[in-house]
Parts: C-alpha cells; sequence; structure tokens
C-alpha cells in the first residue's frame, strides 16, 4: 500500500503541465536520436544535460530519462524499414524487422515494436517498484567470475544465430571477438594489433563495425538484380493481426523479464538483453526455422528486452547509485549536477523525486506508444521510396553515421571496409550477426576473465566453486546442448523428409 | 561453395596465424594475471581451429551436393563496382566540397546510375536531401559533419 501511496504522489509530480511538457520533450528527442544512426542516447543527454540546470530537478531528470527510453523505442525504426540499426540495442531487431519489411509487413513490424516496447517498458517499471531494493543487493552479489560467467552464456547465442553451419557462425563471433581486441589494452597500456596506426589505438568503433556489416551489404545486395525491387510486395496492413498478437504476446512477457534482469547487471546493455530475448524466443518458438525470415515474435522480444533493459538499468543506479551502463552514467552526472545522489538514502530522502521520476517513465511509455503509432504508417512510406533515391541516402546515413561519433574518416573507412565483408560473408554463407554479438560482449569477457584469475592466482576453479556462476555455467552447457540437438533433430528431419520423397 | 570456402578458408587462417604471431609478442602474464595477448592469442588459436573445420569439412563434401556462390554478373556487378568507387569518391569530394555540395552530387550520380532519368526530379530531392540531412545533424542536432576545404559546409 506504501508503495501506491507513494506511485500516487510521483503522478500527481509527473503529470503537472511543465513535467509533462518536459517528458514529451525527452521522449521526443529520443525517439529521433534512435531513428537516426550516428548520435546515441549517450551524447543526446550529455548535451542536454547543462541545458537542463536551468529547470528544477525533477522536471530535467524526467527529460532526460525520456531521452533514453525514447531512444530504445526509435532505434528499431530504421532496423525495419532499411536495416540500419539507429542504436546498438536494435541490431537484434534487424534479423526479422527488415526481412517482415521486404514482405510488404513494414507496418506490423513497426506497430509490434512499438506495442512490444511499451508493453515490456510498462511492466519492467512494475518491476522496478516491487523489486529495487532486494535487486539491488542481488546486483551486488555478482563479481568477475559470475560476470564472465554470464558473458559465456551470452556468447552461446552465437549457435542460435549460426544459421547453415556452425562453423560459420562461431568463426563469426571468433572475428567480432578479434575486433574487440584491437586498440589500447585497456589494464597494461599495451598496443594491441595497431600497427603503430593513432587511429587504431582507439580501438574499433561500434557503429562503424554495425553500419558496415548490415547497411553497406544491404544496398551492394539489392544492387544485383535486373530491376531494383528490394520489397517484394506492396505494403499490406499498417497494424498486427489477431494472428500476429498471439504469436507475440508470450514473447512480450519473457522478454520483459530477461530483459529487466539483465538490465540490471553493471556492463550488461540493451543489445545484451535483446539478443538474449531473440535467442530464448527461437529456443521455445514451435517454429525456429522462420526465425531470421520474418517471424514477429523475433521483433516483439529484442525491442521488448531492449525496453525493459532501460527500467531494469535504474535499479542500481536508484537504489545504489551505480551506473550500468554509458547513457545511465551521465544520467548519474545530471543526478549530482542537480544536487542529488543515488543511493540507499534517495528513497529516503526524496522519496517525491523517485517516484515521480518512476510515474514519468509510465506517463513517458503512453506518450511514446501515442507518439509511435500513428508515425507507423508514415515510416512505412519510406519504403515507396524509389530506390535509386533510397540506395544511396542509406549509404549517406552510413557516412554520417560512421563519421559522426568520432568525427573521424577513419570510421568511414572501417564502415566501407565491413561493408565488403560483410557482403562477403553473406555470399558465402557466414551470418554477420555473430560478429556484433562478440564485438559487444567480448570486452566484458576478456576484463571478467582477468580479474577473476587475479582474483584466484590463475586458478579456473573460481568459476565453479561460486554457486551463481556454477549455475550460469550450466545454463551455459545446456543451452549449447539443447541448440546442437535441436539442429541435429531438424537435419535427421530433413533427411528423412528427402529419403521419403525418393522412396 | 566449396572452391570458395576452401579459398575463403586459407586466407583465413592466414590471417589467424598473424594474430596468434602477434599475439605472442605481446604480455601473456601481468602481475600474476593474464596479459594483454593473452586473450587474443586464445581466440586466434579457437578462430583457427573453426577455420579449419570450415575448410576440412569444404574439401571432404561432394561436388554433387555443392551449391554455387552466386556471385553478381553483368548489370549488377557494374553497379556495385561503380557504387563502390562512388563512395570512396564521395568520402574524399566531402573533406573538399563539404556535406551539401558532394551528397547532391553523390546522390545525383546514384540516382542516373540506376536508372532514374527524370532530371528535374532527381536535382530536387538530390539538393532537398542533402539540405535536409545538413538541417538535422548539423543545425539541429548539433553533430560535426565534414567541412570542406573551401569552407562550404
Amino acid at each position: 500500500m506504501e508503495v501506491l501511496h507513494y506511485l500516487a504522489t510521483g503522478f500527481s509530480i509527473a503529470l503537472t503541465p511543465t513535467n509533462l511538457l518536459y517528458c514529451f520533450i525527452g521522449t521526443l528527442i529520443g525517439t529521433l536520436v534512435g531513428v537516426l544512426p550516428g548520435i546515441g542516447a549517450t551524447v543526446s543527454i550529455a548535451i542536454l544535460t547543462p541545458i537542463s540546470v536551468g529547470l528544477g530537478p525533477t522536471t530535467a531528470l524526467i527529460m532526460l530519462a525520456g531521452i533514453y527510453y525514447g531512444a530504445m523505442y526509435g532505434g528499431s525504426t530504421t532496423a525495419i524499414l532499411i536495416n540500419i540499426p539507429g542504436e546498438a540495442a536494435s541490431v537484434a531487431t534487424t534479423l526479422d524487422g527488415y526481412q517482415m519489411a521486404r514482405q510488404g509487413r513494414a507496418g506490423p513490424a513497426l506497430g509490434m515494436s512499438a506495442i512490444a516496447s511499451f508493453v515490456a517498458g510498462t511492466l519492467s517499471l512494475v518491476l522496478l517498484m516491487i523489486l529495487a531494493t532486494p535487486l539491488a543487493s542481488y546486483a551486488l552479489a555478482f563479481g568477475p567470475p559470475e560476470y564472465f560467467s554470464l558473458m559465456a552464456l551470452g556468447l552461446t547465442i552465437v549457435v542460435s544465430l549460426a544459421g547453415k553451419s556452425m562453423a560459420k557462425g562461431l568463426l563469426a563471433g571468433l572475428l567480432g571477438m578479434l575486433l574487440s581486441t584491437i586498440g589500447l589494452e585497456p589494464v597494461t597500456g599495451q598496443n594491441r594489433f595497431t600497427f603503430n596506426n593513432v587511429n587504431l589505438m582507439a580501438g574499433i568503433d561500434f557503429v562503424a563495425v554495425v553500419v558496415g556489416l548490415f547497411a553497406i551489404p544491404e544496398v551492394l545486395e539489392n544492387m544485383e538484380g535486373a530491376t531494383l525491387e528490394v520489397y517484394e510486395t506492396k505494403l499490406k496492413n499498417l497494424f498486427p493481426t489477431l494472428e500476429d498478437w498471439r504469436r507475440s504476446a508470450g514473447a512480450m512477457i519473457r522478454s520483459t523479464l530477461i530483459g529487466f534482469f539483465i538490465g540490471v547487471l553493471p556492463g550488461s546493455s540493451g543489445a545484451v538483453a535483446a539478443f538474449m530475448a531473440y535467442d530464448v524466443e527461437k529456443k521455445v518458438s514451435k517454429h525456429p526455422e522462420k526465425f531470421g525470415k520474418g517471424a514477429i515474435e523475433g521483433v516483439a522480444a529484442s525491442e521488448g528486452a531492449n525496453n525493459a533493459a532501460v527500467s531494469g538499468a535504474m535499479v542500481p543506479l536508484l537504489s545504489l547509485g551505480i551506473p550500468v551502463s554509458a547513457p545511465m552514467a551521465v544520467l548519474l552526472g545530471a543526478f549530482m549536477i542537480h544536487g542529488l545522489k543515488p543511493g540507499p538514502m534517495l528513497f529516503e530522502k526524496s522519496p517525491e523525486f523517485v517516484w515521480a521520476l518512476i510515474a514519468s517513465m509510465y506517463v513517458g511509455n503512453v506518450l511514446l506508444l501515442i507518439l509511435n503509432l500513428p508515425l507507423v504508417g508514415l515510416w512505412a512510406q519510406l519504403i515507396r521510396v524509389p530506390y535509386p533515391f533510397l540506395a544511396p541516402g542509406i549509404l549517406v546515413l552510413c557516412l554520417i553515421g560512421a563519421y559522426g561519433i568520432r568525427n573521424s574518416f577513419f570510421d568511414v573507412g572501417i564502415a566501407f571496409a565491413m561493408g565488403i565483408l560483410g557482403y562477403g560473408m553473406r555470399k558465402l554463407e557466414y551470418p554477420t550477426a555473430p560478429v556484433v554479438l562478440g564485438l559487444i560482449l567480448s570486452p566484458m569477457l576478456e576484463s571478467a576473465l582477468r580479474q577473476s584469475l587475479t582474483i584466484s592466482k590463475g586458478s579456473l576453479a573460481i568459476f565453479v566453486v561460486r554457486p551463481i556462476s556454477l549455475v550460469l555455467l550450466f545454463l551455459t552447457a545446456v543451452s549449447i546442448l539443447a541448440s546442437i540437438y535441436s539442429r541435429r533433430r531438424k537435419r535427421r528431419s530433413t533427411e528423412a523428409f528427402i529419403e521419403s520423397i525418393n522412396a | 561453395m566449396k572452391r570458395a570456402d576452401q579459398i575463403a578458408g586459407g586466407i583465413l587462417l592466414a590471417v589467424f596465424l598473424t594474430v596468434f604471431y602477434y599475439s605472442t609478442k605481446l604480455d601473456m602474464v601481468y602481475r600474476n594475471s593474464p596479459g594483454a595477448g593473452f586473450f587474443p592469442l586464445w581466440l586466434s588459436v579457437c578462430a583457427f581451429a573453426a577455420t579449419s573445420v570450415i575448410v576440412v569439412g569444404a574439401i571432404r563434401r561432394p561436388s554433387a551436393l555443392d551449391r554455387p556462390v552466386r556471385w553478381p554478373r553483368g548489370v549488377g556487378l557494374r553497379r556495385i563496382c561503380l557504387t563502390l568507387v562512388a563512395f570512396i569518391l564521395y568520402a574524399y569530394l566531402v573533406t573538399v566540397m563539404g556535406f551539401i555540395l558532394s551528397t547532391t552530387g553523390f546522390m545525383l550520380f546514384m540516382g542516373r546510375m540506376l536508372g532514374f532519368h527524370h532530371w528535374y526530379q532527381l536535382v530536387s530531392v538530390s539538393v532537398l536531401t542533402s539540405v535536409g540531412l545538413f538541417f538535422v545533424f548539423h543545425i539541429w542536432l548539433q553533430m560535426d559533419l565534414p567541412t570542406g576545404r573551401v569552407a562550404i559546409p
């Protein structure tokens, strides 16, 4: 009852005209930066934090938080329509969302993306209210060995994303992991594979890799045909059908839980949550073969998870003052600027602020749904743009996205090289998504491995003597074995089918 | 696919051997814990093993079960080559002529190359796109876009 009382107070503050206006501005800016590649939520929050000083702390943080979760909403739009993920968290959305767009179902994909984001965003806020304090201590129980095991579990998704050949999927994941080792090594400061090139010392930029691997090969592949018909059919219904709802309902619930609990963990990200939810959905599906070919539940899972991860990330920030991701770190800075100190005492000292922020996230989710659903039709029209304009437009966005993060033409070169690599990988049937997964997980995996072995003085036993780590490693083994079993069963049934035809 | 897998596998094996070699030059141990070379070394070993599996699989695969790689030909190949060259030129020209002029030029060239023949529409869409993107990214979102040497935005 106390929670409901506080929530009611929070709503009374969040729904004042001023706070409502700034919540709308925050979510609108967030949607925009999510849609556009190259400018992320972190940069946007950083730019607007000094401007927000003139506002009161509650109003300012309502706006800045709106940018973060708004970006998660917006990131799916270009991922679905033109195969360019606006945010890292939307990479998993491209796998099925873009295929749906090509089949003339851009509208249902965009609609389901907005609805799944809303449902997961709202449900995860309930979890945030109930579990904030107990979960904060659970997150603290995660040390380097547990992180290593969690990242190992995350890497098993490669098996799911592998496509026809497990070895090729694995190799793609390893390639992504090797790419992440380029640059100055964080502990000793040694140069790794930089060949005395100053640009390489900062490492390979994630956006350049994603833009290169996804967007450029898509454009090149579309140019192969005699006609430039990218989208196979005309636009069908703009909104999800009853069947779409039936297939996606479970995915939304599961992705909310996965996204929220992954989001709580420091170092994890919306991208990891989205990939994990996608993997789980594929495993529980009766038709896993439809994933990657336009399964709407794949879109619902990844979009639900990346939005739920935002609420999850609020748990350690509000309860412990620990930012779990880059946007959260900037948001923590904004808290400080406004004289608020997140941590165990924040709920005691400033309950009005905390509950107003939580209530504003409910309001923000509704605003985002109102903002996004009517726009579905407008965005979907984008695929009607003649390809002679769409193709160069996509390439210009690639240049802006790759250049924009570090203002470097070297990154444009990386995107170009990745584009050619991605095109070659497609031709030789190597999946590209595991490269991105490896690139995301590898730095965390390496850091956790090295810290763990430092603690244990080189003994690998540290990963099995700690209960959480052991459970995660057990889940890793189960995940790998289940995937191998499922692939073998599928192969046997295909062989049996071929034999029955031949007989 | 058989031959392509073998050739690509050969290149990748050489790449991973190179990574392995350079990893051995880095510290393997740092203050009783793994050093900078430890992780990439083991990654390169795993990648080498995975590539070997692909190459051996390709060698052992019966030719009858093989599918050919669908490389682009004719007009498709021409379009892809021209797009790649145009993109490199565009990335260079942005540093000389600035964003708006070079983007307009790139859009014009690509539109024409991809078969759009209505000049009036082509020019207007190219100009509007480049000015629109400049406005959204540079003016509104205050992102740094490349400025040309001739000081044109």
